[in-house]
């Protein structure tokens, strides 16, 4: 049975499609309008209002939470000022990814954390010995991202945001409510995060639909969301890679090296969960990689000809699983994929073999035409994939 | 006269499926049952007209999937109906629901504490993963760790290597569940009572021990065996009753061409000096045949059918000792409404589902002293369900049939146990006292009441003691001590004697492990 | 020459010491008391002198006597104690020697004679196999090399050395509750209550709780006679043994964490501030204290503290010490007894465990007592089963314990001139631990799982730090064991 989300109501107003599926067991719109690359359109063009209140949220607060969650992630967040955010991930002692978010850090003593899963049990079990409170705040706090070029200027015509740098975090006042504004996102592109009361969420929403009108604003669904973190060469918890904590086989668990979240783990300071795992995973080297590869169109064009057909791909993201090959040995999965309108490339997330990884290698993957499993070659590329320079830009 | 390759006395499902299974081989088979109805403890039974109980024995939980394909079960009838979820009704008018989806479970135990709901899917992983590495125990006989056998130690090495594969964090966490009570184990996981109290209620069933006494764990992992079997949804309720399951597999042994006699009850095993050759029923008539299979328990097998004077004197001794002390009741009642609970007023999915009242430790742990000391429980612990919600088959339209399994109902009252059919109706009234309190109203609705105490178990369905399990499930007398050190293989030390019921390995339930096993092993022993 | 610091002045803790000492270790034995003996140091009272809270030495190996050379620091083993088993008919006398208990049990009934001639020859053909155990670490739970394999191998044949029947027996009965056990082989129920005691008290458990028999069968398999001055006269001996190898202790010295440099031992703390340094620490206080409390935060990781956390020590008995002006007369015994236990029937021992359960001080608890009888005065120390973590009232604890001795020896209550009680919260802030076995006895806390699978075979995951307390495999009671296993084991890495 699935719960509500805070601006459920005008979801379900807006939504055409009758498409919605569960994210953390909140019903939650998969697409507005059948079709959905015109959300993601918004995304890049223009302002995309995306619900994200599903996240699951943490407040720590107490003397010692910086120290806690300096311990229990894979950076040191006591140095950070407040008012900025950072993106982290955080591991078993066996030094294996078990979720990533963001921590923002409120005031010397308050931090915010998200995550992808719950992580409130797992959060306590370490918290014994600490001075602070962990609250979770998943369903009592709303969360509404603004993405894309125009956001800025929705914000501003609605509540009191003056400059925000990029994974700056701020106090503000939208809609006469008190709210928290990040200028972070899961699309690559120039956006902010609203976090506010989970009650406050209808009057939030209304306010930015109704500031957004002059700036192109759309209401977009978990589908365009997916082809834009793709392009932003963003991993997805479940996708990409699995929660240490929820898997029982050994190869299913990876290291933060093995999923690129190498920048987020700092190794050399105090002792942290999973830090004597991480250093040996570090000077061993880790045996996989995650890349971001493009697909080879032309070839793909040629094969969808031979049986006299334009290339029939899925305007859709894909999550589905395939090998990749060289010289007819598999060498790795992509997790990821999808069509880059943007680009006009077909891109994907995968993870191979580390020696295979660099910039330029020419791997194969798999593609069936008319029920034929054949392979296509594909470039290993820089990720992002798409990296505009608004994204930072102040 | 006709010698058949075998008779088997009970028709009780494991009686029945090693019939099936020997009738398969194409073996000549004869089941014979006392009562006029097949399925022993696993029966239905229109007890009042109109209203068909499962009156024993009411839920199928591990039945082996194996035992289903092989003997073609859905094709004789076979349907088990999933029982949706689980339902606490507490105390203090609140409630835990689970099973329905992962969402609601999360939200009902977060009423209790977040920690818990959370870690709620971590246990059910780890549980399943134990359950994943113990199949193959619960899949093949009982080893025998003192014998030199050279077969014998190739199986304690299959079982070392299953150890050893598996590593030693799973022998630590198999130690802990043989080994720890029900409430310890599950503290190591949740903190909420609400939530543990339940659970834990699961490792007492049919056994004379409290959520406290270690060796409780044990159970819980049954729990999700049926996960990792293929079988989907562990717990199900067989439409028409439990007894549709023997009728099942009493169709499918006829069908390979098993005969089955009714009101057949056997007086004896007919022996010729130390071989079974036959049985001789209450009516004087014998019967010959190769081999003789008991589905009785193992008491009422050998010092009933087998005499004292024909076993050796250790044996009997070990077959005295081995514990059988009945623990359970069971109340039907044909109800005229459904009850509303107070936690959780009117109809809804947790009356689909197991309604387990455990609302707190110490309410299971008072329950169990006042067996201990040799009374049945003043307010008891009760696994309650409702088969006519889901399969309206079993009551007149729009009436109802109850099913309350009861704890503690220990045989051997102070009074001793000839004192319960004086103590029966109290016995039920305490029980539907119990029901009043959560769902006040409920009494007024009752058309019917058919209570089952341990000594009426013993005395019409045959269960020594009014033991369920046909034994005690306690460690001591599991495995290779099940039900005696050096016959745990289905064998007995009378020649072509052999046991089939739950008193051997693996055990009691509805899950037809020890018949399918007790036929498989005479098959590959060519002893038939 | 290395620095080994050791935590706790208890029997477990010295014994380490001097086995280090031995081996020409620098110790130093840091205590957190005045005095140093731990839960085996003499206490007095108001003019009153008792053994202190432990008052048995039967369980402790005479092999580690030798091996410590105790015996040139004075150290006398004794003849066994009787006990006497108040009850109705003037009780029963129970010796520990099966001639001499014969006759007594006999006077009930002759089959429980020849059943407890066969009970002990049981349990004395399983001595070989225990000391086995008693010697070394616990065997693993999976052999890792060549030597564990080795070791498991000669447990596997000493097992096996004990015959088909006697084997299945041990794995038949182990798992066991011990009323059933008891009531399977007895009909005297006073016997097999009294048997039963030392199999409960102190855990979280009653005699119809499974796997009592595994301890039952352990403590009856150890009985030795015990040394000559009680677990004091240990103490001492170990001090003098320490003292003379030039191992130090320091009492009213609390430790406050152990200090780790490079994820290793490097010494500890006191509360007063003070660092002192080490190679290596052996926690010889309740296994819970050192891996929780004194380890720095990040020094374990989470299923290894979660194991710490989950081990389980609870603490069902209280101590009570009283001075009587005059030695107590039994109902219809005209003997003087050195040792008593009030708890004739099963079900009152396991009554005493259903008060524990609901959180409250047994209406009878269940008593074992052990009188020392000046001529003139006579200390008593009782060990009261049936009183829970969470009692609070001494007074009533006092009261109930005097209303159980009264009843079996009238006017006992009337020469109370002194008394003393130590509820399991008062054990837990002067002693380090609720429970008298630092660790709960049971079938998931013994051998290789003793504290916890992480910390058994005294080592721990965090190099440099052994525990050797009670807590540790072989487990509670006076043996010595657990402090020269934990000595072994840091000298053989």
């Amino acid at each position: 049975m699935g719960y509500p989300s805070p601006f459920h109501e005008r979801m379900v107003a807006l939504n055409e499609t009758w498409k919605y599926k569960d994210w953390a067991g909140i019903v939650s719109p998969c697409r507005f309008i059948e079709n959905h690359v015109y959300e993601y359109t918004a995304f890049r063009q223009a302002t995309g209002l995306l619900d994200v209140s599903p996240l699951y949220k943490y407040e720590i607060t107490g003397k010692d939470a910086g120290a806690f969650i300096s311990y229990v992630t894979s950076r040191d967040v006591t140095k950070m000022k407040p008012g900025r955010v950072t993106y982290l991930c955080w591991c078993d002692d066996h030094g294996k990814v078990i979720d990533d978010g963001t921590v923002t850090r409120l005031d010397e003593q308050t931090f915010r954390m998200t995550a992808a899963d719950p992580q409130y049990a797992w959060l306590l079990g370490y918290s014994s010995g600490f001075d602070l409170k962990i609250d979770d705040i998943s369903r009592t706090m709303a969360a509404l991202a603004l993405q894309g070029p125009t956001s800025r200027d929705v914000l501003k015509s609605c509540s009191d945001l003056g400059e925000l740098k990029f994974f700056g975090s701020v106090a503000a006042k939208l809609a006469g409510k008190k709210v928290r504004i990040s200028r972070t996102g899961y699309t690559g592109d120039l956006g902010y995060e609203v976090w506010c009361d989970w009650n406050d969420g209808v009057a939030v929403w209304d306010a930015c639909m109704q500031a957004g009108k002059a700036y192109g604003i759309v209401a977009a669904g978990l589908d365009a969301l997916d082809m834009a973190r793709i392009e932003a060469g963003f991993i997805l918890l479940g996708v990409d890679y699995f929660s240490a904590l929820h898997v029982t086989v050994p190869e299913k668990k990876s290291s933060p090296y093995e999923i690129g979240l190498d920048g987020t783990v700092e190794l050399d300071r105090d002792p942290f969960v999973g830090q004597k795992a991480l250093r040996a995973a570090r000077e061993k080297g880790s045996e996989r990689a995650l890349v971001g590869l493009e697909l080879d169109w032309p070839e793909l064009e040629a094969m969808y000809s031979e049986h006299d057909m334009a290339p029939a791909l899925s305007s859709m993201a894909s999550r589905e699983s395939l090998p990749i090959y060289l010289d007819g040995g598999q060498v790795g999965r992509v997790s990821s994929s999808s069509w880059s309108p943007t680009l006009k490339k077909y891109l994907a997330i995968g993870s191979v073999r580390r020696e295979l990884s660099a910039v330029g290698t020419v791997l194969e993957v798999e593609h069936t035409v008319m029920f034929e499993r054949r392979t296509v070659h594909a470039r290993v590329v820089e990720r992002p994939f798409f990296d505009p320079e608004r994204k930072r830009k102040p | 006269m006709k010698t058949y390759d075998a008779i088997v006395i009970g028709g009780g499902h494991n009686g029945l499926t090693t019939a099936a299974y020997l009738a398969k081989a194409g073996k000549s088979v004869l089941l014979l049952e006392r009562r006029h109805v097949l399925g022993g403890a696993a029966v239905s039974e229109e007890i009042f007209p109109g209203y068909t109980f499962s009156a024993c024995s009411y839920v199928v939980s591990l039945l082996r999937p194996n035992v289903i394909r092989e003997l073609e079960l859905p094709r004789f009838g076979l349907q088990i109906l999933p029982l949706e979820t689980t339902f606490n009704p507490l105390l203090d008018g609140r409630y835990l629901l689970r099973g329905k989806d992962p969402e609601t479970t999360y939200r009902s135990l977060a009423k209790f504490s977040k920690k818990d709901a959370e870690t709620a899917p971590l246990f059910s992983q780890a549980m399943a993963e134990l359950s994943r590495m113990v199949k193959p125990i619960i899949d093949g006989p009982a080893p025998d760790p003192a014998s030199f056998k050279p077969k014998d130690l190739f199986s304690l090495l299959r079982l070392g290597r299953i150890f050893k594969d598996a590593g030693e964090d799973f022998v630590a966490a198999q130690v802990k569940m043989m080994t720890m009570s029900a409430v310890d184990f599950l503290s190591e996981w949740f903190e909420a009572e609400q939530l543990i109290s339940p659970m834990s209620a699961s490792g007492i069933i049919g056994t004379f021990l409290g959520v406290r006494s270690p060796g409780t764990a044990y159970v819980l992992l049954h729990h999700y065996m049926g996960e990792i079997d293929g079988s989907f949804r562990a717990w199900g309720l067989p439409k028409g009753g439990t007894g549709a399951i023997s009728m099942a597999i009493a169709k499918s042994a006829q069908h390979f061409g098993a005969e089955i006699r009714t009101n057949a009850g056997v007086s004896k095993v007919l022996l010729e000096g130390d071989k079974a050759v036959g049985v001789v029923l209450e009516n004087g008539d014998e019967l010959r045949a190769k081999t003789v299979i008991s589905g009785c328990d193992p008491r009422r097998t050998f010092l009933g059918f087998v005499g004292e004077k024909s076993l050796d004197g250790d044996f009997v001794k070990q077959i005295k000792r081995y514990k059988m002390r009945g623990s359970s009741g069971k109340v039907n009642l044909a109800l005229d409404r459904l009850p509303s609970f107070k936690s959780l007023p009117g109809d809804g999915p947790h009356l689909k589902g197991d309604i387990t009242f455990a609302p707190s430790i110490d309410f299971l742990e008072k329950a169990y002293d006042d067996a201990k000391y040799g009374a049945f429980s003043r307010r008891p612990f009760m696994n309650i369900v409702f088969p006519s919600v889901t399969d309206p088959s079993v009551a007149p339209a729009g009436k109802h049939v109850m099913s309350i399994f009861v704890q503690y109902a220990p045989y051997h009252l102070k009074e001793g146990p000839e004192a319960w059919p004086s103590q029966k109706e109290a016995f039920g009234d305490a029980v539907c006292n119990m029901v009043e309190e959560l769902a006040p109203g409920f009494k007024s609705s009752i058309l019917h009441r058919h209570i089952l105490t341990p000594w009426d178990l013993e005395k019409e369905y045959g269960l020594t003691e009014g033991n369920i399990f046909h034994g005690e499930l306690s460690i001591e007398q599991l495995a290779f001590f099940r039900p005696a050190s050096g016959f745990a293989r289905y064998r007995t030390p009378i020649r072509n004697l052999w046991l089939c019921g739950s008193g051997a390995h693996p055990g009691g339930g509805v899950m037809a492990g020890p018949g399918w096993l007790c036929a498989k092993t005479m098959l590959e022993e060519g002893a038939v | 020459m290395s620095e080994v610091i050791i935590i706790g002045a208890g029997v477990n803790g010295l014994a380490c010491a001097v086995e280090l000492a031995r081996a020409g270790k620098k110790v130093t034995v840091v205590e957190q008391r005045a005095e140093v003996g731990g839960l085996s140091a003499a206490r007095r009272f108001s003019g009153f002198s008792v053994p202190g809270i432990r008052h048995d030495t039967n369980e402790i190996r005479p092999a580690l006597i030798d091996a410590l050379q105790l015996a040139a620091h004075g150290l006398k083993l004794a003849g066994h104690t009787p006990i006497y088993a108040a009850g109705p008919d003037g009780g029963l006398v129970l010796h520990h020697e099966s001639d001499d208990a014969a006759a007594e049990i006999a006077k009930r009934s002759a089959k429980d004679a020849e059943a407890y001639a066969a009970f002990r020859r049981f349990t004395l053909r399983l001595r070989p196999v225990v000391d086995a155990l008693l010697a070394k670490a616990a065997p693993p739970l999976l052999p890792n090399d060549l030597g564990d394999a080795y070791d498991m191998g000669r447990l596997g044949l000493k097992l096996r050395g004990l015959g088909r029947d006697d084997m299945l027996e041990l794995l038949r009965v182990a798992p066991m509750c011990v009323a059933d056990w008891l009531r399977e082989m007895f009909e005297t129920e006073i016997l097999s209550a009294t048997l039963a005691f030392p199999a409960v008290a102190g855990d979280f458990v009653g005699p119809w709780s499974a796997g009592t028999s595994a301890t039952l069968i352990l403590q009856q398999a150890l009985a030795v006679p015990g040394v000559v001055g009680g677990p004091a006269a240990v103490v001492d001996a170990l001090s003098k043994a320490l003292a003379s190898l030039g191992g130090t202790v320091r009492t009213s010295a609390k430790v406050a964490k152990v200090s780790l440099t490079n994820e290793a031992v490097s010494g500890v703390v006191l509360a007063s501030g003070e660092t002192l340094k080490a190679d290596a620490v052996v926690a010889c206080c309740a296994p819970r204290t050192a891996l929780l409390d004194l380890l720095p935060r990040g020094a374990l990781g989470l299923a290894d503290r979660q194991a710490a956390q989950n081990i389980r020590a609870r603490g069902s008995v209280a101590k009570v010490h009283l001075g009587l002006k005059a030695a107590p007369k039994w109902s219809g015994r005209s003997e003087r007894f050195a040792r008593v236990r009030i708890g004739a029937h099963l079900d009152d021992l396991e009554r005493a465990f259903d008060a524990v359960k609901y959180r409250e001080v047994a209406e009878k608890p269940a008593l074992d007592v052990a009188l020392f009888d000046d001529g003139a005065k006579v200390a008593v120390s009782v060990i009261a089963f049936g009183v829970p973590y969470e009692a609070e009232d001494r007074k009533l604890v006092e009261a109930r314990v005097l209303e159980q001795l009264e009843a079996h020896a009238p006017g006992v209550k009337a020469s109370v001139e002194a008394s003393e009680v130590l509820l399991p919260r008062d054990l837990e802030a002067e002693y380090g631990s609720r429970s008298v076995h630092h660790v709960e006895r049971a079938l998931d806390q013994m051998l290789f799982m003793r504290p916890a699978r992480p910390f058994a075979r005294a080592t721990t995951p965090v190099r440099g730090l052994l525990l050797g307390s009670s807590g540790c495999h072989p487990g509670p009671g006076v043996t010595l064991a657990p402090g020269v296993i934990a000595a072994r084991a840091l000298l053989s890495s």
